[in-house]
């Protein structure tokens, strides 16, 4: 028979009652009277009350659930608790088989209401006789009770994990996972604290772990366990998991959690080590807090040169980035253009693509119309002319080659009625930018009708 | 994390000394959230660069989980700048503290006793008056203490400890000077001042009602820097310990190192 302790239960569960027997009313003080508990100061009957679970306990293991006698239950008491007398046991049967009436608020969906619950006695009294034997809730209390989550078990946490992964039940996993991520962070902080506290020589409790090379090696085992669990976790990334896989939870959450274990695990085993050697540096229980009153006084007393506070204050103290930098970001969305947004254009790389010479024709004629309809109108356009305009100093290849073809066939492109070309066999030397080019004298220009006999020229 | 993502989040922690990765976005910064995932999923070498550039602006860049200390959820992480105590950080300006005490021009010497000596007590309430040690980072969740608490500290320690000294040892004494020089109305004042200073400065949070707490910025600044800038400043008191014979160089090894690191810089 091993030892049950129900004090957890009646912490965990002492609030709760007084809660339940309250009665405050509405808009009463919310200050809570602290209420009386006399009983005999003394814890006994509560002790008696776990030997009696246990044997009861016993007893069903063997018997199949049958029931124990009183005397049986008290044979088992006394041989734990010799000044637990005949009565006391009684008393304590009578007590934990009695079922009281709660009442809890219920709300579901619709409506809330109160509900009766006397399904509370953990030890259950057979009609007529005094005999007894653990109710279903006192089985639940007992299992609550032993209920271990010390961290020395999280190898098998941690197993549970993983076969919960290999089945793919994902909506498990992530339950033992936030149960085992809040876990390690309650004891990681918990051992945080005891390695601050004992910086600076102090000495760490010795009681704290009783053994804590094999505690090293209970987290290296469990480290070892969560790598499988992060390999599993990627069989289930690459879809080769089982078929029925939880589709609820995401996927990429559970990839995660299982990494914030791993990280945990690893800094926890970290710390030990950590613990382990400030274990064998510490000197004394009773190294003081630094006493900065005390400092300050003595800045009075000895008063530091200008050096040592400014360096002390701008490398503790509170200070200030330089200036207030502005910084793009500031303006993000507080700033809005006055202008409405330009339309997009489309930008397309045409690589070495070129245009067909008529396209390039027409257009530089497209930009030189007008000027060409003002000078022809303005007086006979000779080529002379033409080139001297637009392809001689700053003109190029192109747009010698452009004046020639406009001179050369004007009915291609001229918008104007009544011009008439002209060439008669004269030569002209014109400059071109780094060479000079010898034609024959062409010109347009606009004439007034005239008959076809009158025609002395060359018209085409 | 590109270039220009490294320039935001170096802005962003230069400004504001800490970039938190909460789950809970509501009361919080625009950009911080969007700046913390970026970090968050930072390849190492990014964040390895980070730190370096950091490391040249004299910060040390620390990253927090939920694993390290109180205060931080499951799946979050805090990023934070904390000042390396060996290099004097030249983005950092202390004149400016300087002028939230004592605004009015020429009063350097009263704005840096009433500060330093202010600063000195608050560490007294939430750390000497706890016994919590400098490294006890994670108890900062637990550091509060109130205005009139800090006023009643500063004015026990001028009445019962100042005031108490022997003058005539303190000739041309600006710290004794300054300190009862105080007429009943200054502490009131420059507690106001202290408070509003430390809280813009994120070494102190304002919880309301005249209830203050420190900020794990300054837990972390606390655990990391106290060691080499406090620490041989108080061997003296601690004549039983072993190494009270160094308590003697104690003024010139701070003032060598001050004079070694400006000159470098």
């Amino acid at each position: 028979m091993f030892l049950i302790d129900l004090s957890p239960l009646l912490k965990v569960s002492a609030r709760l009652l007084d809660l339940h027997d309250s009665s405050r009313g509405p808009g009463a003080s919310t200050q809570y009277q602290t209420e009386e508990r006399p009983g005999l100061k003394d814890g006994r009957y509560v002790s008696i009350a776990s030997e009696v679970l246990a044997a009861l306990q016993d007893s069903g293991k063997q018997s199949g659930d049958e029931y124990a006698s009183l005397d049986y239950v008290v044979l088992q008491v006394r041989e734990t608790l010799d000044w637990a007398h005949e009565l006391d046991v009684e008393f304590v049967l009578n007590v934990l088989s009695r079922p009281t009436e709660l009442k809890l608020l219920q709300t579901d969906e619709e409506s809330s209401h109160v509900i009766g619950d006397k399904e509370t006695n953990l030890v259950e009294k057979a009609a007529h006789l005094s005999e007894y034997r653990l109710s279903r809730l006192g089985r639940k209390a007992l299992a609550m009770a032993t209920d271990n989550l010390d961290l020395a078990y999280i190898e098998g946490d941690v197993t549970k994990l993983l076969r919960a992964l290999e089945t793919g039940k994902l909506e498990q996993a992530m339950r033992f996972l936030d149960r085992l991520i809040d876990q390690l962070r309650t004891e990681q902080l918990a051992l945080v604290s005891i390695i601050e506290k004992s910086s600076g020589g102090r000495r760490v409790l010795d009681s704290l772990f009783d053994d804590l090379e094999n505690f090293e090696g209970t987290m290296r085992r469990a480290a070892e366990l969560v790598n499988k669990a992060q390999a599993q976790v990627s069989v289930l990334a690459r879809g080769a998991g089982p078929k029925n896989m939880d589709q609820d939870v995401p996927f990429g959450l559970v990839q995660d959690r299982v990494r914030e274990l791993q990280r945990g695990i690893v800094g926890y085993s970290r710390r030990l080590s950590e613990l382990a050697s400030k274990s064998l540096s510490a000197t004394s229980t009773s190294v003081p807090a630094p006493a900065f009153a005390k400092l300050a006084l003595r800045m009075v007393v000895i008063p530091p040169n200008a050096l040592q506070t400014d360096f002390i204050l701008h490398e503790m103290g509170p200070v200030f980035p330089q200036l207030n930098y502005p910084m793009g970001t500031d303006w993000r969305h507080s700033i809005k253009p006055k202008t409405t947004k330009a339309a997009q254009s489309i930008s397309l790389d045409l690589g070495e693509f070129s245009l067909p010479p008529e396209d390039r024709f027409l257009e530089w004629m497209g930009k030189n119309q007008t000027a060409f309809n003002t000078s022809i109108a303005e007086g006979p356009l000779t080529i002379q002319d033409a080139i001297k305009h637009w392809a001689s100093a700053e003109g190029t290849e192109s747009d010698f080659a452009c004046v020639v073809a406009a001179l050369t066939s004007p009915e291609e492109w001229l918008t104007i009625e009544g011009v008439q070309s002209v060439m008669d066999r004269t030569l002209t030397i014109s400059a071109l930018p780094g060479a000079d080019a010898m034609h024959s004298s062409l010109s347009l220009a606009v004439i007034s009708p005239i008959l076809p006999e009158e025609s002395q020229n060359d018209a085409i | 994390m590109t270039p220009f993502e490294m320039g935001r989040i170096s802005a962003y922690l230069l400004k504001h000394r800490k970039i938190e990765f909460r789950k809970e976005k509501r009361g919080r910064h625009k950009d911080e959230h969007e700046l913390a995932e970026l970090l968050k999923d930072a390849p190492q070498e990014s964040m390895t660069d980070l730190c370096e550039l950091m490391n040249g602006y004299g910060f040390d860049l620390i990253t927090l989980t939920t694993f390290d200390v109180s205060g931080i959820g499951s799946g979050e992480r805090v990023f934070m700048l904390s000042r390396k105590p060996n290099v004097e950080c030249p983005l950092l300006d202390l004149p400016r503290a300087l002028e939230r005490i004592e605004p009015a021009g020429g009063r350097t010497v009263q704005a840096k006793v009433w500060l330093t000596q202010f600063w000195l007590l608050h560490l007294d309430l939430i750390y000497t008056q706890r016994d919590r040690g400098a490294d006890e980072r994670n108890k900062w969740l637990d550091a509060t203490f109130t205005k009139d608490a800090l006023i009643e500290a500063m004015r026990e320690h001028i009445n019962e400890g100042v005031r108490r000294l022997n003058p005539e040892t303190l000739a041309d004494n600006e710290i004794y000077e300054v300190l009862t020089s105080e007429k009943g109305v200054s502490i009131d004042r420059y507690a106001k001042r202290f408070l509003d200073l430390m809280v813009d400065a994120f070494m102190l949070e304002d919880k309301g009602n005249g209830v203050y707490r420190q900020t794990l910025l300054s837990a972390v600044e606390m655990k990391e820097n106290y060691g080499r800038i406090l620490e041989p400043l108080m061997l003296a008191d601690r004549e039983r310990l072993p190494g009270k014979g160094f308590a003697g160089i104690t003024e010139p090894l701070l003032v060598e190192s001050v004079h070694g690191e400006g000159e470098a810089a």
